[in-house]
């Protein structure tokens, strides 16, 4: 059968003879005939009990018909949410449902395909991109290595440095692109936020030991399933920031709480600060606000945190006086309830 | 001298490597794909692999996992243009002990070998030799100046980890996670209660467990 009102029609009369039998065997048994039949109680009790039996057997038929197909759809639809396209739905039948079903699979094909195609064009692209920058800053690491006139070393230092900064830019620049134009949010498993700020201030030791800075942490245990990848980034570029702009022996303070289901970051450093002229523009691509720094910095950090702020719905601001501190504050929506 | 089995595709990056770590004294063996490095790590003694991630044949997470399962404390390092998290973390899954992302620094390259050398040389042996402390992990020693402490096991371990790398810090949760092996909840106070009673415990001048406020920990060599 091809239509569902078909199928439903089918079931309905079907759980009507079911619920008929009943009474009709009880006439049938009955000695005394139809009407005495009818107007005993038993045959009031039967008829309601054939009423209940018909109404559960249309209930479960309609249940396992339409109810239950359509919920694994809709369990379906919430892995591809989360970014898992490995989903594939057995469809039997040839209904409305059959359709929508095969339609579903489908589109999750589809999806898998692009993620691969952008991925592995981003992933491929990083590859090959980076590895002639190596070449040339190592190969001019090796002649620096031996080589004795200052001038030439000085130009071997340049072309090493302008390698780094190139390798950089075109890594900030492919994870802007990838943010950017991803179209579902990919969720992971609850992992400790925490933890992942601390995680990240590990791998910059060197950094802030260097500058002999101290952090000042309060972060409250929250766990989250907000894309991994992302929240590490937004986390990294704000912590490099503050500790690239701190003053030797400064104190970085970050604080990570969760309010009315909302996660609050807020970092502050007291270093450089913004100036008022820089102020508006510090979110915008390539803005570096020090044009001293700008061989140090691509100026796509904050632009980066800026769309995964916006990518997931949450909002960022900062509050600077030049030269005393600087803070940012970002607060994004984490759904509990999408956890489980 | 120390075998190094470089991985990489790249033939340019593969001579850089090779002529550079050369020079430091080192003996390069050299592969452009997974499986022929696979072949020459069974062929031959090799005391430290250093591996791309994209190669054909035979990607370096694969070759690691295989090396990994082989050897359990041979030292690896990756060193790949991804520089993901994700990339990441599937690298130190695979087994890997260290990941730098290209374009790397020649001489950072180097002080990151010889780390995994030192630290490769005190898992093999299995004991720490300071002027004044000996701790031996097997054996669940530990002797200062001459003089036998007793400790748990656990807390040599703890203290074994935290010489074996002087001044990185590592927090309570990798700590509980290493050497106790779950995760912690928040108030767990097992490593910080140990941490005590190791500074009580072992008074040795060689040394010093320093606590990073808000991060952990971290042992600090005099």
């Amino acid at each position: 059968m091809n239509k569902l009102s078909a199928k439903i029609i089918v079931i309905f009369l079907v759980s009507l003879f079911l619920s008929s039998l009943l009474p009709r065997m009880l006439i049938f048994i009955n000695n005394e005939g139809v009407q005495s039949t009818i107007r005993a109680n038993e045959f009031l009790v039967g008829t309601l009990i054939s009423s209940g039996v018909a109404l559960l057997l249309f209930g479960s038929g309609i249940n396992i018909l339409i109810i239950k197909r359509i919920m694994k759809v809709s369990q379906a639809t919430k892995k591809i949410a989360k970014g898992d396209y490995e989903v594939y739905l057995p469809s039997l039948g040839k209904d409305e449902i059959s359709s929508l079903i095969s339609n579903f699979n489908s589109m999750a094909q589809t999806l898998k395909a692009n993620e691969y195609l952008h991925k592995d064009f981003i992933r491929n692209f990083s590859h090959e991109i980076k590895t002639p920058i190596s070449s040339i800053k190592g190969y001019a690491e090796l002649i620096e290595a031996s080589e004795s006139n200052p001038e030439n070393k000085e130009y071997l230092r340049i072309i090493i440095d302008e390698s780094s900064r190139l390798s950089r830019l075109s890594q900030s620049m492919l994870q802007l692109s990838q943010i950017d134009s991803a179209k579902i949010i990919k969720r992971d498993e609850p992992y400790k936020v925490a933890e992942q700020i601390r995680n990240i201030i590990q791998l910059h030791q060197q950094d802030w030991e260097h500058k002999n800075l101290e952090f000042n942490l309060q972060l409250d245990e929250i766990y989250c399933s907000l894309n991994k990848d992302w929240l590490h980034q937004l986390w990294q570029n704000l912590i490099t920031n503050a500790i690239r702009f701190s003053k030797q022996d400064g104190v970085i303070d970050i604080t990570l709480n969760e309010i009315e289901n909302e996660l609050i970051f807020k970092i502050t450093d007291h270093g450089l600060g913004i100036a008022d002229q820089d102020k508006e523009s510090i979110f915008k691509l390539f803005f570096v606000a020090d044009r001293s720094r700008s061989s140090q910095s691509s100026g796509l950090g904050l632009s980066i945190c800026k769309t995964i702020v916006d990518k997931l719905e949450g909002n960022i601001s900062f509050e600077s006086e030049e030269s005393f501190f600087t803070t940012f504050t970002v607060s994004i929506p984490i759904n509990k309830s999408e956890i489980i | 001298m120390t075998k190094i089995l470089l991985c990489e595709d790249d033939a340019h990056i593969r001579k850089l490597i090779a002529t550079y770590l050369s020079s430091q004294g080192f003996i390069i063996l050299e592969s452009d794909n997974g499986m022929s490095a696979w072949s020459l790590f069974q062929n031959e003694k090799i005391d430290l692999v250093i591996t791309d991630l994209m190669m054909p044949k035979m990607d370096g997470f694969s070759l690691t996992q295989k090396i990994r399962s082989s050897q359990k404390d041979l030292p690896i390092l990756i060193l790949s243009a991804l520089e993901s998290v994700e990339d990441k973390e599937k690298g130190f899954i695979s087994g890997t002990d260290d990941y730098m992302v290209k374009p790397i620094d020649l001489k950072e390259l180097l002080m990151r070998l010889k780390a995994l050398i030192r630290r490769y040389k005190i898992i093999m042996e299995d004991k720490i030799t300071l002027k004044n402390l000996l701790l031996d992990q097997a054996n669940n020693q530990c002797l200062v100046s001459g003089k036998s402490i007793e400790l748990s096991k656990k807390e040599v371990q703890l203290l074994f980890k935290l010489l074996s790398y002087p001044n990185i810090i590592f927090t309570r949760e990798q700590l509980m996670n290493d050497i106790w092996g779950y995760d912690s909840q928040s108030y767990d106070r097992t490593v910080d209660t140990h941490i005590k009673r190791l500074r009580d415990l072992v008074i040795c001048d060689d040394f010093e467990i320093i606590t990073v406020r808000g991060l952990g920990y971290k042992a600090v060599l005099k």
